[in-house]
């Protein structure tokens, strides 16, 4: 926990003027580093590159080690300079542990602008920061279906196109991994199991500006050339990129450490610090949703970086790890890529089920129904996602062998899945169902994964994968899942949590019209792609067959609305929480659980006394008191 | 909002084994994730040895030698053995323990440089040049890194022999117990030393053996 | 407690009851709808045997996934009405349900049985002649008389498919006609980089990689055309890469490769041995 109105010298009072207030670590100074060493890298780059000629040869003008090494020293000078190095230097002179930082002085924004050891300021800066990026690969979508509009007139050069759909898919996959573990999990997994901290807050505030930092990353491809090879970045077909592939490995390099840590955090967090009485059968089901993913980025996460380390070096010294003719397989990118990759889906989903598991309690006013059951769901989803990589390859001619296999352990995993649904459904059940903007997005949720799941089905089969595999079939899929299923449970985390973690009240009736046209857009837009799917369209692709262009004349329009609804989103948090401001009260959903019995804002500390748990996390219907028993904070909370 | 005493009195403290068991599981976890890490490389191997594309897993002759590779694997061994048996002991014994994992890295580091100078094949030379360049390479930057980690404990320990440690208040939110901390840090940064030690006697068994 | 009639005993039978019979009115309707209306459109045709064979499959999973999906539909929107707070100044709570070892229990039978059986009747389905897909340079699954199907080598590369018959001299050529009612065996492969040769109406779809030899089996039916399009994402003209094929009479498809043969002698001469895969200098970036 952070340092509390202590008197540690030297730190600025509120008063000093802002110029000089911006001297420090913070984010201008890490911009002002981070741009000194990428130069500083790229010249080391090309000066190695003219030595050692024996490795490298030099064509085209385009340095790959020089870009790579101007990545990685960039991100160190931009790490130096939010002063991440300060601590460590400490340690390494034989300082003692310590979690002050300075940052309990700031009151203002500058909070938000610097390393931060107050979770529930690295879970704001989150919010911006996803949604800054979610915004765009929002933008690159709306270009991509644009350019769909017609399958010979093109908006965008072809190499254009395929860095938009692969900054797309990035995007939303890289960053959008953290986008409910970063607000959400940093914000509430310490208060939900009592206590004032993450285990290692510095490294928190660390993931959070990792992956600020690959978002840029990834946005440089653009100066480079662009990657065009999709998010799966496949090789051989990345050893042949111009420069903008290097992008894309930096990008998911600061991706996968990000991931790493953050889940690994999460993991320590809370294994060893609940407070007492909070057993694990006491756990709030959000805790358990992200328990299950932390452990699977903690561990999927490594095995993309190594992934993308081989492909670097095939790129920059002549490896031949995907080369066949040099001895290399992409048969090896193809498995080690998907051994990160379809946990990492898994990453996108589970949290969603988290979120709507815990919301739905609120909202039924009913107990969590089958909890133990949620959470073998939970875990068995988790595990079984470890086994079931190589359905994204049943037509690519792997060991044919393999494929039953492959297909079963895939069709498995939809009975965790239906765990989940049967324990949401069993919510449900004679509750006393409140229709608010939450419960709404949460109802959303069930439908459009209901369609998601039914639809992978589809795919596990290994004849009918042959019929859908590498179409717009797939694509329906995965947006119905991830889109469908986890965006629609965020807005909901959203709506129900914004109050508390800003104080401000979200306009109702703005949140109702964004979630109905959000809802019929969104079914409009991928519902018609499971159709495109089966009438021949493959994934990826400029052009298409002249008779398929009223179907994605429908999808690119009902996109545009789409877009539209989530701009009108943006428009209710801007007006409500910066301008309108009205403020909110503190438990506007009656919700029992304990982020709700604190006060609005919650003080810095969280809880002045640990709380003591000793019910259940959903006491609805049992006419008790909320539990934990929390001692009075202040203003009668 | 009155309050009768200074906030940082009123708060209750967090219980004190919260962090060092927090440093405990730490290493154990950085175990699972660099096992993750570096079983793309022995998947790579096996892999690769299995598809023999083209005929090309070895291009000409790609063996590294057994004499160099033994030390490099070994210095890393006893380093972590000897790290690891001190930390379970006393606190007087760890210092110089560390001292020796600490030297044995970069020796084992230097060597593993001093080798790719002398290898008869280059990183272009097949699969199994590119497993063994990546393997190597990426194993020694993560041995530098790691090593910070020791060295950490090593200048803790360092300083409080010549210091002392002193109690610190409850307003810098940590047990006060230094001592219990400094001996969790020293627990995990050893098991995971031993850990990743394995990790390079597999990687030699692989590379150079079989 | 709940201030609404529907506490336990009849409250909650009517509504388990009625939820049970909407579910199973839907799925009476909807169940054969899907099969008989839906069923016979479902892609990929029935231009093959093995494109049939997938349409028969879709239709299967289409027709166990329809009572799925309108169980959960029913059951949500039945909850939604019935059990919607209709007195919202009471603040009351529901009841205190936690769970059901009964309906657990069954559910998990269910499930499993489902996913069983599906996973069961895909894998038969795969292993009979392997569905259309591609397998790999040891296929598992071949259909009868495999030694009899007339080979065709499909070579992928940036950005078209060529088409090498090595029955017929090894000659290369862009088009690609078939005979009809006659097993083939594609080879897949590539020069370069990923590749798939998805070729819709027949059911085909085998991804061509390079340095491999990706093998897949059809039974072409009577004559058709067909579409072939890349469905792995190879490269800035992947969108392009397409042509069209034919399914012939026999006598035709001789007629149209012993023309072939003879137009393309002198190309044929100076193409590198025929081969299941080739090494070609690899397209890659230097430093």
């Amino acid at each position: 926990m952070s340092a509390i109105a202590g008197t540690s010298p030297g730190l600025m009072s509120a008063r000093a003027p802002l110029w000089r207030r911006l001297i420090g670590f913070n984010l201008l100074t890490g911009i002002v580093l981070g741009v000194g060493g990428w130069y500083l890298g790229h010249w080391i780059g090309t000066e190695i590159h003219g030595v050692s000629l024996a490795y490298f040869s030099a064509t085209a003008g385009e340095n790959d080690i020089a870009i790579m090494l101007g990545y990685l020293l960039g991100v160190l000078g931009f790490l130096i300079g939010l002063g991440f190095a300060v601590y460590p230097v400490q340690r390494v002179f034989g300082g003692q542990p310590t979690l002050a930082e300075r940052e309990s002085h700031e009151h203002g924004l500058l909070r938000y602008f610097s390393l931060s050891t107050d979770h529930k300021v690295v879970a704001k800066q989150y919010m911006v920061g996803i949604g800054f990026f979610f915004f765009i690969g929002g933008l690159n979508a709306m270009a991509i279906r644009t350019e769909l509009l017609q399958p010979n007139t093109h908006v965008f050069g072809a190499n254009q196109y395929l860095t938009l759909v692969g900054m797309h898919g990035s995007m939303m996959m890289g960053i959008f991994t953290s986008g409910v573990l970063g607000p959400f999990a940093n914000w509430l997994v310490p208060i939900m199991i009592g206590s004032r901290r993450m285990a290692f807050p510095r490294i928190e505030s660390l993931t959070f500006w990792l992956l600020m930092a690959a978002g840029v990353v990834l946005i440089t491809t653009i100066f480079f050339g662009g990657f065009q090879t999709g998010w799966t970045g496949y090789q051989p077909l990345g050893d042949q990129g111009t420069a903008g592939y290097d992008a894309y490995i930096g990008f998911f390099a600061l991706v996968g450490v990000s991931m790493t840590l953050l889940g690994f955090n999460l993991i320590v967090t809370i294994v060893t610090m609940r407070a007492p009485g909070m057993t694990w059968s006491r756990l709030p089901i959000f805790v358990w949703s992200v328990l299950a993913t932390a452990g699977l980025m903690v561990l999927a996460a490594p095995t993309l970086i190594a992934t993308l380390l081989m492909a670097a070096m095939d790129r920059s010294v002549q490896t031949a790890f995907f080369i066949p003719g040099q001895g290399g397989s992409p048969y090896l990118f193809q498995n080690l890529f998907w051994v990160f990759g379809h946990p990492e889906v898994y990453v996108l989903a589970l949290p969603g089920f988290g979120i709507v598991l815990e919301l739905l309690p609120v909202f039924t006013r009913k107990p969590l129904w089958g909890y133990r059951l949620a959470v073998a769901g939970i875990l068995g989803v988790g595990i079984l996602s470890f086994f079931v990589w190589q359905h994204h390859l049943f037509v690519s001619g792997i060991n044919a062998d393999l494929r039953p296999f492959f297909s079963l352990s895939t069709e498995l995993i939809s009975i965790p899945t239906g765990f989940i649904f049967l324990c949401a459904l069993g919510t449900l059940w004679r509750g006393r169902i409140r229709f608010t903007v939450p419960m709404l997005f949460c109802l959303a949720w069930a439908f459009n994964f209901l369609w998601g799941g039914v639809s992978g089905i589809f795919l596990a089969d290994v004849p009918s994968d042959v019929t859908t595999h590498g179409s717009f079939f797939v694509m329906a899929h995965f947006h119905y899942t991830i889109m469908g299923g986890l965006i629609f449970a965020f807005f909901a985390a959203i709506y129900y949590w914004v109050p508390k973690m800003y104080g401000y009240k979200l306009s109702e009736r703005l949140g109702k019209v964004h979630f109905w046209i959000m809802f019929l857009a969104f079914n409009s837009t991928f519902a018609p792609l499971f159709a495109l799917g089966f009438l021949g369209m493959p994934r990826r692709v400029i052009t298409y067959a002249t008779n398929l262009q009223g179907l994605n004349d429908w999808v690119s329009a009902s996109a545009y609305v789409l877009g539209l609804s989530l701009l009108l989103f943006l428009v209710n948090a801007v007006w409500s929480l910066v301008f309108k401001r009205e403020p909110a009260e503190r438990n506007p959903w009656q919700s029992k659980s304990i982020e709700w019995q604190l006060p609005t804002p919650v003080p810095l500390h969280d809880f002045e006394q640990l709380p003591v748990f000793d019910g259940d996390p959903y006491p609805y219907g049992d006419g008790r008191v909320p539990v934990p028993a929390v001692a009075p904070v202040g203003e009668g909370g | 909002m009155e309050a009768s005493a200074p906030l940082d009195e009123r708060l209750q403290a967090e219980p004190p084994d919260w962090q060092p068991h927090a440093l405990r599981l730490g290493g154990r976890l950085l175990c699972g994730s660099i096992t993750f890490f570096f079983l793309a490389f022995l998947f790579a191997y096996f892999y690769l040895l299995a598809l023999n594309t083209n005929g090309h897993f070895r291009i000409g002759s790609t063996q590294p030698p057994v004499g160099l590779g033994t030390p490099i694997a070994g210095l890393m061994l006893i380093g972590a053995i000897v790290y690891r048996l001190a930390a379970r002991r006393r606190f007087a014994d760890v210092l110089g323990a560390g001292i020796v994992a600490l030297v044995c890295t970069l020796a084992a580091v230097a060597l593993q440089f001093y080798e790719y100078t002398t290898l008869g094949f280059g990183a272009a030379s097949g699969g199994y040049a590119a497993v063994f360049f990546g393997w190597t390479v990426w194993y020694a930057v993560l041995a530098l890194i790691g090593a910070f980690w020791i060295e950490i404990q090593v200048a803790s320990l360092a300083r409080r022999r010549a210091g002392g440690s002193e109690r610190r208040s409850r307003r810098e939110g940590v047990p006060s117990d230094d001592d219990e901390l400094l001996r969790a840090g020293i627990e995990a940064s050893s098991f995971y030393w031993a850990y990743f030690a394995a990790i390079g006697v597999i990687a030699f068994i692989v590379l150079y053996l079989v | 407690m709940s201030g609404d009639g529907r506490t336990r005993g009849k409250g909650a039978r009517h509504d388990a009851r009625n939820v049970t019979l909407l579910w199973l009115l839907a799925s009476a309707i909807m169940t054969p709808i899907v099969v008989f209306v839906f069923g016979p459109h479902l892609p990929p045709g029935h231009g093959s045997n093995e494109a049939a064979g997938q349409v028969v499959d879709n239709t299967v999973l289409l027709a166990a996934a329809a009572p799925i999906a309108l169980g959960v539909l029913v059951f949500i929107a039945y909850s939604l009405w019935a059990f919607r707070e209709r007195e919202p100044q009471l603040q009351a709570d529901g009841v205190p349900l936690r769970g059901n070892s009964s309906v657990q229990f069954w559910w998990i039978v269910a499930t499993t049985t489902v996913a069983l059986s599906l996973s069961g009747y895909g894998i038969i389905r795969l292993l009979e002649t392997g569905a259309g897909g591609g397998q790999g340079p040891e296929p598992i699954a071949v259909p009868p008389h495999a030694s009899n199907a007339l080979q065709v080598q499909v070579i992928a590369q940036q950005w078209q498919f060529t088409y090498r018959w090595p029955s017929f001299g090894g000659v290369e050529t862009r088009e690609i006609e078939l005979p009809a009612h006659t097993l083939i065996e594609f080879n897949v492969t590539s020069l370069d980089v990923i590749h798939s040769f998805w070729a819709y109406q027949l059911g085909v779809k085998a991804d061509a990689n390079p340095g491999v030899n990706n093998i897949a089996y059809v039974t072409t039916r009577g004559p058709l055309a067909f579409e072939v399009r890349c469905a792995e994402l190879c490269g800035v003209w992947h969108g392009y890469m397409y042509n069209g094929g034919q399914v012939v009479p026999r006598a035709r498809f001789a007629s149209w490769i012993a023309r072939a043969r003879l137009q393309y002698a002198p190309a044929t001469r100076n193409l590198s041995p025929y081969s299941k895969t080739y090494f070609p200098e690899p397209q890659r970036r230097a430093g």
